[in-house]
């Protein structure tokens, strides 16, 4: 879940918009499999948006913990198949996405627990200013820690990435949903680094 | 994702990717500065002007509450015990928050209330003759620096122009772009090119080397400016709590096994000074039965004098002593750097600089705009200065912009008013373009 309601709003349209890219791109064209995909991202989005918000964070975790985990088992094989044809690491980087959507389905009540609830204090000599006290709780447990953040590095690196490649897209005028594509998929990395950070 | 290669989803880009070079990025940055600087100066502007009335305002109280502030000398003082209760009597419906014996025989004492109707940080302050006991006059006071009047006013108009949290709006967007602006001119200094002899180019001359020499100061006072701003002040607090950088404070926790009664504020001001407590202090009253009395130096000039110590009502014991030099560093450099930004931490030299600042921001916006009016075309409609050209971030490879784009959204989050304003500008720009096709590159 998360917390700050900027920040939340700010999940729920980048993810909001990059799955409803996804089901466009899915009715528009490219063969079954990379429709299929493109389903798959669409339900991590709602996935992802259910997880920032409190109502809703808890939805059906075990159907999303099969979900995820069948989708990253998915784009493994697409990944393997894909070494054939010389490149593996865009559908790699899938399959850790749904991966690390599955981890986080599944570490998330663990983390709000470890985060407890947040404080305000008065600051003296800072008038109109009042300060965040730590949070309550017993800390999140060192595993989650360590996987958030080794998958948030690599989530940031490969959204960059993503994101370079939409940029040069759109500077060499490449066909205008191919761009977008690396576009969704800069949004994806970059958002799904922000809930990792956002557990912690 | 795609598993089939010949789709276009997941084909290489065609295009060469553009050399990194300055003269690929300079047009960039240009425009970066020049929209900022269009659009932001007129809000660093009157920062500026109202920062620098804020910054002689100490001397301007002294002379204006001449008559609040000081007393004659005399021999003997009357016990700090009567003076609150003569001051008492005069704030009826007030209760005292703190007591600021005079530091010198000159100087009158001040006891600070709170009463119902007082705005957030305003106080109540009834101003005693410690020598007679008689009460000189009573203001509404602001701050932890109890400033008066006037100062309240003018440090109001400086922060928010006295259009309340919307006011505030206007200061934290002039911090929140003065270091862009400034990073961006400094990048374009370092790669500066030789100004004509024309009128504007002696313009862009005197322009960029005073930019230069205040750039440092500018610096200090954005990031300072943005600790006390609405939004980007409430993340560097976040940020601050989560690095422990918090400026802690003195335990008020009194042994549950302690006797009952008080001893009075003389005598936990005798205390502290036996203490090594030095004036000036404020002896703030237990805030609630069962917690201590607080006395605190509240010296703002060099070398701080911002220990505080924590007194037992009944015995008169100190229980707890928090010197300033125990602070962090970061709770050092926060005091520090506030004390600065107000012109209080070195005295004359502090405010004749803040000064100088604000006279040479001045003077940079005001040939800014100058140069841009020059850049105006002799002939034709046009009414103001052509900017610098659309679409250059086309010459700057994704690998470098892309994350420029991410650093700059992370910065924007944490500094909203920056990231909201920055995302008008590119609505604004897109909309501009896209309706004159033909300026786009």
């Amino acid at each position: 879940m998360i917390e700050a309601t900027g920040l939340r709003w700010i999940l729920t349209i980048v993810f909001a918009a990059t799955g409803f890219f996804c089901l466009y791109r899915c009715f528009r064209q490219g063969p079954v499999t990379s429709r299929f995909g493109d389903v798959l991202h669409a339900a991590m989005c709602v996935a992802m948006v259910a997880m920032a918000w409190p109502a809703t964070m808890a939805f059906a975790r075990l159907p999303q913990l099969a979900l995820f985990g069948f989708a990253a088992v998915w784009f493994a094989v697409a990944t393997a198949r894909g070494a054939a044809h010389g490149s593996r690491w865009h559908p790699a980087f899938h399959a850790v996405m749904m991966a690390a959507m599955a981890w986080m389905v599944f570490a998330m009540p663990r983390a709000m627990v470890g985060s407890g609830a947040a404080s305000t204090m008065d600051m003296p000599g800072m008038e109109g200013m009042a300060m965040a006290l730590p949070s309550a709780g017993g800390g999140v447990p060192a595993d989650v820690v360590v996987v958030a953040l080794v998958l948030a590095i690599a989530f940031c690196w490969a959204g960059v990435a993503f994101l370079a490649r939409a940029i040069d897209g759109v500077r060499a005028a490449a066909p205008p949903v191919r761009t977008a594509g690396w576009g969704a998929d800069a949004l994806m990395g970059l958002g799904t680094t922000v809930m990792l950070l956002a557990m912690l | 994702m795609s598993i089939d290669q010949s789709d276009e989803r997941t084909a290489e880009p065609v295009a060469a990717e553009p050399r990194l070079t300055w003269a690929a990025i300079r047009p960039l940055v240009l425009r970066l500065h020049f929209y900022a600087g269009v659009f932001i100066a007129p809000f660093l502007l009157v920062a500026a002007v109202t920062g620098l009335a804020y910054v002689w305002t100490p001397q301007l109280e002294q002379a204006v509450y001449d008559h609040e502030l000081h007393v004659p000398a005399a021999p003997g003082a009357v016990p700090l015990e009567q003076q609150t209760a003569v001051a008492r009597a005069a704030v009826p419906d007030g209760t005292v928050t703190g007591i600021r014996p005079g530091p010198t025989s000159t100087d009158s004492t001040q006891v600070i209330f709170t009463r119902p109707g007082l705005e957030p940080s305003y106080h109540r302050t009834v101003f005693v003759d410690p020598h007679t006991g008689v009460v000189r006059g009573q203001l509404e006071t602001y701050g932890s620096g109890q400033a008066m009047p006037v100062r309240g006013w003018v440090d109001t108009l400086h922060r928010s122009l006295h259009l309340g949290d919307f006011g505030r709006w206007y200061s934290e967007l002039a911090a929140s772009w003065l270091w862009v602006v400034v990073l961006a001119g400094v990048a374009l200094w370092l790669g500066k090119r030789k100004s004509s002899r024309s009128r504007r180019g002696r313009l862009l001359s005197w322009h960029r080397t005073t930019g230069l020499v205040i750039a440092a100061g500018l610096l200090f006072l954005s990031a300072t400016g943005l600790t006390w701003s609405e939004h980007a002040g409430a993340s560097i607090s976040e940020l601050r709590s989560q690095l422990d950088w918090t400026t802690p404070s003195v335990s008020t926790a009194v042994p549950a096994s302690a006797a009952q009664g008080d001893v009075g504020i003389d005598a936990v001001r005798a205390a502290t000074l036996r203490a090594g407590l030095a004036d000036p202090v404020e002896i703030r009253p237990p805030a609630a039965p069962g917690k201590a009395y607080v006395v605190q130096q509240v010296g703002r000039g060099w070398p701080t004098k911002a220990d505080s110590m924590a007194v037992e009502p009944a015995s008169g014991r100190i229980t707890d002593t928090l010197p300033f030099a125990d602070y962090s560093p970061a709770a050092k450099l926060t005091k520090w750097g506030i004390d600065a930004h107000m012109g209080l931490l070195f005295g004359v030299a502090n405010q004749i600089l803040l000064t100088a600042l604000a006279l040479g921001l001045v003077a940079v916006i005001v040939w800014g705009y100058r140069m841009w009016w020059l850049r105006k075309p002799t002939r034709g409609e046009a009414r103001a200065g052509r900017p610098p050209s659309r679409g250059t971030w086309r010459r700057i490879p994704g690998r470098v912009l892309a994350p420029v784009l991410v650093v700059t959204a992370v910065v924007g989050y944490y500094l909203p008013v920056f990231g909201l304003s920055l995302l008008g500008f590119l609505v604004v720009d897109l909309i501009i373009g896209a309706r004159r096709p033909e300026v786009a590159s």
